[in-house]
């Protein structure tokens, strides 16, 4: 364990608690029966909380009351028999170790069985058809079997076997704001670009007859700031229905996002950057320039291609609906492999480009990647660039961004060269970029699998054959010292459970001087998309409050190391029966047996000058000594698994 | 989405305080006429699909301007990038239609258009439904108006019993198309924006 603990001296600590009140519409906390299989979210959720050792509760949270299963006799044995579990030895090196941990879990497996058939036994007399059927049982099972931490980490390398997942049934604490109604003021976030012309470009909802007026409007709002007060104006904050209006003013261009979701005016105006960043990409700043040069009236939208539309529209999504740290954090993730493999595939890459040296003259190749793909997210597998030369995040984020799209619903081997602008490089001008899929999954599981692919960027239009036979050539190299497989497969993605730090839920971690990170695989029972969707949406406002807690109204941390704990609590609620109006027929034996749980939620923000970490821990843990004590292990485990988790120096020429 | 987006013309309208800008804009956008007067508070946004000729569709975004001194300072917000000007006057209201020529070079002096020779203008001669002896502004000085402005074309219109008011718009579109093609023509493209990089020295790397 490096981590020093002299930054807790120096650390700033801040504490928060935020008055969250539990909205209506959080009804999926409400335990709903008739069998359905969604008991077992809170069944989940509670075991894993009975991992939590008892404690004294520093911070007004009541366990008792967290742990809503209690006057189940066999409950309260898993819990003595996870208490065992958390005082087990801080980090399981030896073998030995983790078998004492696996066996002592077996019987937790078992427990669960007949827990579930516990449930069962007062509830068959009167309401057979309203218990458990098979099905749900069954799903139960599987998920309570899932939920338990075990198993060594895979990091070591050994056979990637059954693997148990970490619930992820966080509380919501958020008000729910996902609206489907087809008025487009409903949804609680929105983008619209247009011209300094009030034009449309583009907006994130609404169809040309409602937005082409708002416009208008937002076109006025930024030119009277700059009429009047020869300023640009960055926000319009409306305390009373959350509302916040950013502007960004990129003449020609203007940009506005719109939200409800409580997000900071410099959240959006980074947002913002991106999309403006995107349409730069596809234009460049120059081109730009000179389209509007005397000619304010110039229609944009139609200069614009399909593609873009689709590719700003996915940049929105990301921004708005999914857990993209690439962005938030401002850093790039990267596929995990043995530092061994990851030399050897650096030293081939190099190799040849001495050896092909004739036919690549330097210069022509400025910068190459070899990246893996799965669900629109990127990890870097291998970087090919100049000594002191690399990319901006945000220039790769954008070439992501386009891949994706580009090879979408196409076959592998097709091949692109895509002239972009990386406007965090050279805003004015353009590279080009060769693109190639090394190896396809098919497509009917692509969401399953990884991808591989390759891209090579040269500041030369004529460089394509250059680049492509170069291509080739790395890739038949490749393949023919068998290094493909390494990133053809991810071997070592990682669980939270593969790390031994007790009550943390979820984390990600950064390295400042890598601009890389590392987060735990975020997987969802079943793989069902829309519960991963709601999932991702949820840590991203955690991670997101977590994130504003420390940050001045610039958007910088507030001190070059800070150690913060946020809590995310509910208040004490009066009256239960407000939401019971339309299913008191609903409640059965099970309901009456069960309350819902309490939302109490801890976070821990830890910024110093060479890392990152957030961390969102279970719900109901308030033990701030166990929990930087696991922050302190994610640390040790990151540290120690380093060369495998991060790439540190790429092949360069 | 796989179709070309519609262009977005923009049309402003200009005009002294009550001559019925408003008026014209929603009759010709909501075919309705409301005899209650409200004055606009710095501008109205309209959006209304058109056909041009019965061959060409495009959006018209209006901006109806509020007439009154003290909203002028945001002129330049409004008129930049227009594509057709609309001149309103008043029939029943000689100053109104003196105005008409200051309307016209306050425009030009602030849209910044490319050729302010060729920009399309449109004068309109409002509220003709009016008894003829109210009528001030004979149609003789308004042909002369028109004329001395570059021959722009002219209509006598009535917002409230819709008289020319879609012929006057399908003029005005007609001719927002025009100019905002033969923008876009004027423009020739050039790619020629490849970076000049030398990788031994780092004046281009980048700080992350």
């Amino acid at each position: 364990m490096n981590v020093k603990d002299q930054y807790l001296d120096t650390a700033s600590t801040r504490s928060f608690r935020s008055g969250v009140r539990p909205s209506k519409s959080q009804s999926g906390f409400n335990i709903k029966t008739r069998g359905q299989p969604s008991l077992s979210i809170n069944l989940d959720n509670t075991i894993v909380q009975t991992i939590i050792p008892p404690v004294n509760n520093t911070l007004n949270g009541d366990n008792e009351d967290n742990v809503s299963l209690n006057n189940f006799p066999r409950l309260r044995s898993m819990q003595s028999i996870s208490s065992i579990v958390s005082r087990r030895p801080t980090r399981p090196n030896t073998v030995a170790d983790q078998l004492s941990v696996n066996t002592s879990f077996d019987p937790l497996i078992e427990q669960s069985f007949s827990y579930s058939n516990n449930i069962e036994d007062p509830s068959t007399r009167q309401a057979q058809d309203t218990a458990f059927n098979e099905e749900a049982r069954k799903d139960l099972i599987d998920r309570l079997a899932q939920s338990i931490y075990s198993y060594p980490a895979s990091l070591t390398g050994n056979s990637y076997g059954f693997k148990p997942v970490v619930s992820n049934e966080i509380p919501d604490v958020f008000i729910n704001d996902n609206q489907t109604s087809p008025d487009f003021k409903s949804h609680s976030k929105n983008f619209f670009i247009l011209t300094s012309a009030g034009k449309p470009i583009f907006s994130m909802f609404g169809e040309d007859k409602q937005i082409v007026p708002y416009m208008g409007i937002i076109n006025t709002v930024v030119s009277y700031f700059q009429i009047n007060e020869t300023t640009n104006i960055r926000t319009i904050k409306l305390n009373k229905t959350r509302q916040t209006f950013a502007f960004t003013n990129k003449a020609p261009i203007i940009l506005m996002a719109y939200s409800r979701r409580g997000e900071t005016t410099n959240e959006l105006m980074t947002q913002l950057d991106l999309l403006y960043s995107y349409l730069i990409s596809s234009i460049n700043e120059r081109q730009l320039k000179r389209l509007f040069h005397n000619r304010s009236n110039f229609d944009l939208r139609n200069y614009l291609e399909v593609t873009d539309f689709d590719n700003l529209r996915q940049i929105c999504s990301l921004l708005s609906n999914k857990l993209y740290p690439d962005f938030g954090l401002n850093a790039l993730q990267c596929f995990v492999m043995r530092k061994t493999e990851r030399a050897r595939i650096h030293d081939t890459i190099h190799n040849l480009l001495i050896n092909e040296s004739k036919d690549i003259p330097r210069g022509t190749l400025l910068y190459g990647l070899i990246l893996s793909h799965k669900r629109k997210m990127f990890k870097l597998c291998a970087v090919i660039r100049p000594k002191g030369h690399s990319l901006h995040t945000i220039d790769l984020q954008l070439l992501f961004s386009l891949i994706t799209h580009q090879f979408e619903n196409r076959d592998g081997d097709q091949e692109l060269w895509l002239p972009i602008c990386f406007p965090k490089f050279n805003s004015n001008g353009f590279l080009y970029s060769y693109i190639k899929y090394l190896s396809r999954s098919h497509a009917n599981n692509s969401s399953q699998m990884e991808d591989t692919v390759l891209v090579l960027i040269s500041a030369q239009k004529d460089a394509f054959y250059k680049l492509k036979t170069f291509g080739d050539k790395l890739w038949n190299k490749l393949q023919h010292d068998k290094l493909d497989e390494y990133f053809v497969k991810d071997r070592f993605k990682f669980r939270i459970s593969d790390i031994q730090a007790p009550l943390v839920h979820h984390f990600m971690y950064k390295i400042k001087k890598y601009v890389q990170y590392v987060m735990p695989e975020i997987e969802i029972h079943n793989d069902d998309a829309t519960k991963l969707t709601q999932y991702e949406c949820k840590l991203k406002k955690y991670y997101g409050h977590l994130y504003n807690s420390v940050v001045d109204d610039t958007g910088l941390p507030i001190n070059k190391t800070i150690l913060n704990y946020f809590h995310w609590e509910e208040e004490e609620e009066g009256e239960e029966g407000e939401e019971r109006e339309e299913g008191e027929d609903a409640i059965t034996e099970t309901q009456r047996d069960f309350k819902r749980e309490k939302i109490n939620m801890m976070g821990l923000i830890w910024i110093t000058p060479q890392f990152e970490l957030y961390l969102i821990c279970n719900n109901g843990v308030n033990n701030k000594e166990v929990v930087l004590r696991s922050a302190k292990r994610i640390i040790g485990w990151c540290k120690k698994y380093e060369s495998r988790l991060f790439i540190q120096e790429g092949a360069t020429f | 989405m796989s179709t070309r987006k519609k262009n977005i013309l923009k049309v402003i309208i200009l005009g002294d305080s009550g001559v019925g800008k408003t008026s014209l804009m929603h009759r010709y956008v909501n075919d309705k006429y409301s005899q209650q007067y409200k004055a606009t508070i710095g501008a109205d946004f309209l959006t209304k699909e058109v056909n041009i000729d019965s061959d060409k569709v495009a959006t018209m975004q209006v901006w109806d301007t509020a007439g009154q001194e003290r909203f002028q300072s945001l002129g330049v917000a409004f008129y930049r990038g227009a594509d057709c000007c609309v001149l309103v006057y008043d029939v029943t209201n000689t100053k109104s239609f003196q105005s008409i020529k200051s309307w016209r070079d306050e425009f030009l002096v602030h849209a910044n258009v490319s050729s302010p020779e060729t920009f399309p203008f449109v004068l309109l001669g409002n509220k003709i439904d009016a008894d003829d002896s109210k009528k001030v502004v004979s149609n003789k000085d308004a042909q002369d108006l028109a004329a001395s402005l570059g021959n722009i074309p002219l209509f006598f219109t009535s917002a409230k019993t819709a008289i020319n008011v879609d012929t006057a718009f399908q003029e005005i579109a007609r001719s927002a198309l025009q100019q905002n093609q033969n923008d876009a023509d004027a423009f020739e493209d050039d790619f020629n924006d490849a970076i000049n990089i030398q990788l031994d020295n780092d004046t281009n790397s980048c700080s992350c």
